[in-house]
């Protein structure tokens, strides 16, 4: 022992000698590569993103990217990393979180880089999807691609049902699904059913929308106690009691495009992402898509998803070279070949000629009746939410109580309802935030 | 052993004082490291959370605002914190005593001399030690509806349901896969309990005409207090922190059926960003679990005989 702690000599100090010294080596001193993070959507995608980093590094000498992906939580992951100054300097990010994160007070403002870029063209993209990264008049993202929701059918099975196209009103979705659920193999069991509805609230939302209802009012206000909403969704679940549409569990299928390219319903409704996963996993499945069939009037919801530079980063200068790569032109010519999103450039789309492919017109054309996947509440009340339209879908829990419950639930002390700090007055962040 | 040595050779003397201060100064040097690491990974957040529990807590703000005990006044009356805790309380009185039982009788089944005996002790001790996240993906294709177990259902003529994605069902479906899992690793410790118990005493039973089950009640059963104390406390502290099956199965769902208190926690703090809440709720759950351990040591008394 006296071979290893020699009298007279404290091993403590030593190790705190050590630790000084290598954390002083640590420290960095050049600004070293722009640290690049994003979700990983398809293998496609990430061999994109991998592509354009090169490219990137081959037309920008001196600016390195490391990237970063994040394989799964992401935002539980980012919100961790923003919230402790350790985010990448450029994030891939959805719009729906760009009101909670410009509160927060975590991003960038970009209107500046903006003001000093002229040849960037931001008047280019979308101007719904560059909407979507503002909050309170700045900007604090842009946009990379989107996609909004369309109707998958299946041309054979319409042709077997005697159907010609794809369902115009609720009515006749209804119908259609009637005609087109069937017992297939003829052991006197129903195995195929018309209508495929999938779980997640995003999937119902379209449909109140076209209801006239609401979800959160520009106030904040919960507005899903209006008879609208509970209508729509009284429609879906009345079309799932009749036997015409099936939850994607009740089908065993993983989700419902799952259910769609196994064959075992006719219709089902998915962004233009499902059009890649068609392709690599059920390529012998026929499909057209359409829009969505129309109530009150025609609504889709919309999800974009772009970059945005964390506040904190070191480089913002460097940071935003990458950024305005990624969503530049050129950078959109690259994304556009991955048939996850459609460009959020109306010049790359253009080029794309989207307007004559059969699938992605529909998507983009859904655009012009869309709303952003966008709410200002925390997550909890989008999980309570998840939960209602799970009883309703899954156990027939009737509608309006269950709504009036979730109601109930959400807005408790107002706590939920949006996180206290957004109903302060003007909506303004607290003053100590970062 | 130093303690010992010294204990054996009587009063230390006054020479033996610097090597024994240089052997505690060698012991914590080697600690140090240890240390360091539980002291930022276990014990200060263990006691942070204390602190935490009465704060406002956000991330992104640079003073937390002290709220007093309104976080437990808001857990109170959170629904889904009480859906939480009898998810939670089922789970427990679900698992506990199968997986015990089981185990107990595993490690029966396997301390006789039958053949092929490490062959079995190996298989039942493999889910043990094998990722939850492994066992919860192969699970999750037996559990699902064309999945194996409906197949074997369906061999007798029963239609099974979508276990998982069934809010009736997705919960006992879990506690199943823990009692599977779980109960190799305590067959192990049972099994090590049973060959601590003296061959006199079964002897003695027996030659005083003892039955089987009476050597089991009276020989067996008190032999094995401890080790069923053992295995019972950790079987309710691993059951009340049941996390990574719902994590990865159900994310707490259909409709919140498998929702557990750690769930909850995990949620409130890295999903809905309420770190004082959620500290809060993992206050109550340490609590929760104190008290059952307190009344099980209760109950078992393991040092009596």
């Amino acid at each position: 022992m006296s071979r290893i702690a020699p009298r007279g000599t404290n091993p403590a100090m030593g190790i705190v000698l050590f630790l000084a010294l290598f954390l002083f080596g640590c420290e960095r001193q050049d600004p070293g590569p722009v640290r690049l993070t994003g979700w990983i959507a398809s293998p496609v995608e990430e061999h994109l993103t991998r592509t354009f980093i090169d490219t990137f590094e081959q037309r920008h000498p001196g600016l390195p990217v490391r990237y970063e992906p994040i394989t799964a939580n992401y935002m539980d992951k980012l919100l961790l990393m923003l919230a402790t100054g350790t985010a990448p300097d450029v994030v891939m990010i959805e719009a729906f979180w760009i009101p909670l994160l410009a509160d927060y007070g975590v991003l960038l403002p970009l209107d500046g880089f903006l003001a000093r870029d002229p040849g960037f063209f931001p008047e280019d993209f979308e101007p719904a999807l560059l909407d979507a990264f503002r909050s309170g008049g700045a900007l604090y993202g842009l946009p990379k691609d989107y996609s909004t929701l369309a109707l998958y059918f299946n041309p054979e099975m319409f042709a077997e049902a005697g159907l010609a196209d794809a369902p115009k009103t609720w009515d006749e979705f209804a119908e259609y699904a009637r005609r087109l659920t069937r017992d297939a193999d003829g052991d006197g069991r129903v195995d195929r059913f018309g209508y495929c509805h999938a779980e997640a609230f995003e999937y119902s939302l379209p449909f109140v929308w076209q209801n006239r209802g609401d979800y959160f009012d520009a106030q904040g206000r919960a507005v899903f106690g209006d008879p609208a909403f509970a209508e729509a969704l009284g429609f879906l679940q009345r079309m799932k009691a009749e036997g015409i549409a099936v939850m994607p569990s009740d089908v065993g299928a993983a989700w419902n495009m799952d259910a769609f390219g196994r064959r075992l319903v006719a219709m089902a409704v998915s962004g233009l992402w499902a059009a890649n996963f068609m392709k690599e996993t059920y390529a012998d499945t026929p499909y057209r898509v359409a829009p969505l069939p129309v109530g009150k009037q025609a609504a889709s919801v919309a999800f974009v998803a772009g970059y945005a530079i964390p506040k904190r980063t070191r480089n913002p200068n460097r940071a935003w070279q990458l950024l305005r790569y990624l969503t530049g032109r050129e950078g959109g010519r690259i994304w556009v070949k991955s048939d996850v999103g459609l460009p959020a450039r109306r010049s790359v789309a253009q080029e794309a000629a989207i307007g004559r492919d059969p699938v992605k017109r529909v998507f983009r054309q859904s655009l012009d009746h869309a709303r952003i996947w966008q709410f200002r509440v925390n997550q909890r009340v989008l999980d309570e939410t998840e939960s209602a339209l799970q009883a309703i879908f899954l156990t027939g829990a009737a509608v309006r109580p269950t709504l009036a419950d979730l109601k109930r639930r959400v807005e408790r002390g107002g706590r939920f309802h949006a996180d206290a700090r957004h109903l302060e007055p003007q909506g303004r962040p607290d003053a100590s935030r970062r | 052993m130093p303690g010992t040595l010294n204990r054996k050779a009587g009063p230390m003397r006054p020479a033996d004082r610097p090597e024994r201060r240089r052997e505690a100064w060698a012991a914590y040097f080697f600690l140090f490291p240890a240390l360091i690491v539980l002291s930022l990974f276990v014990f200060g957040p263990l006691v942070f959370i204390f602190a935490v529990a009465f704060f406002d807590w956000d991330l992104f703000r640079d003073e937390q605002h002290f709220l007093g005990a309104a976080n437990f006044a808001e857990l109170a009356g959170d629904r889904l914190f009480f859906t939480a805790l009898r998810n939670t309380t089922v789970y427990v009185l679900g698992v506990v005593p199968a997986q015990t039982l089981l185990a107990l009788l595993l490690a029966l089944a396997v301390n006789r001399n039958i053949p092929a005996r490490g062959f079995f002790r190996a298989a039942f001790y493999i889910p043990a030690i094998t990722s939850s996240v492994v066992t919860s993906i192969i699970f999750l294709w037996i559990y699902s509806k064309p999945g194996l177990l409906n197949y074997v259902l369906s061999k007798f003529g029963i239609a099974g349901p979508d276990w998982i994605g069934s809010p009736r069902y997705a919960l006992g479906a879990i506690m199943a896969l823990n009692v599977w899992s779980t109960s190799g690793y305590f067959m192990v410790a049972f099994l090590a309990g049973l060959q601590g118990i003296p061959a006199s005493l079964y002897e003695a039973a027996r030659i005083d005409g003892a039955s089987p089950w009476a050597r089991f009640r009276h020989v067996t059963l008190p032999g094995l207090k401890p080790t069923l104390f053992f295995v019972v406390t950790l079987g309710v502290i691993g059951t009340f922190q049941v996390f990574d099956q719902i994590y990865m199965m159900s994310a707490g769902g259909p409709v919140n059926a498998t929702t557990t208190l750690s769930y909850f926690i995990y949620n409130s703090a890295f999903r809905y960003f309420r770190f004082g809440y959620a500290a809060a709720a993992a206050v109550v759950l340490f609590a929760i679990i104190l008290l059952v351990t307190r009344v099980q040591r209760k109950i078992i008394r393991p040092e009596a005989p």
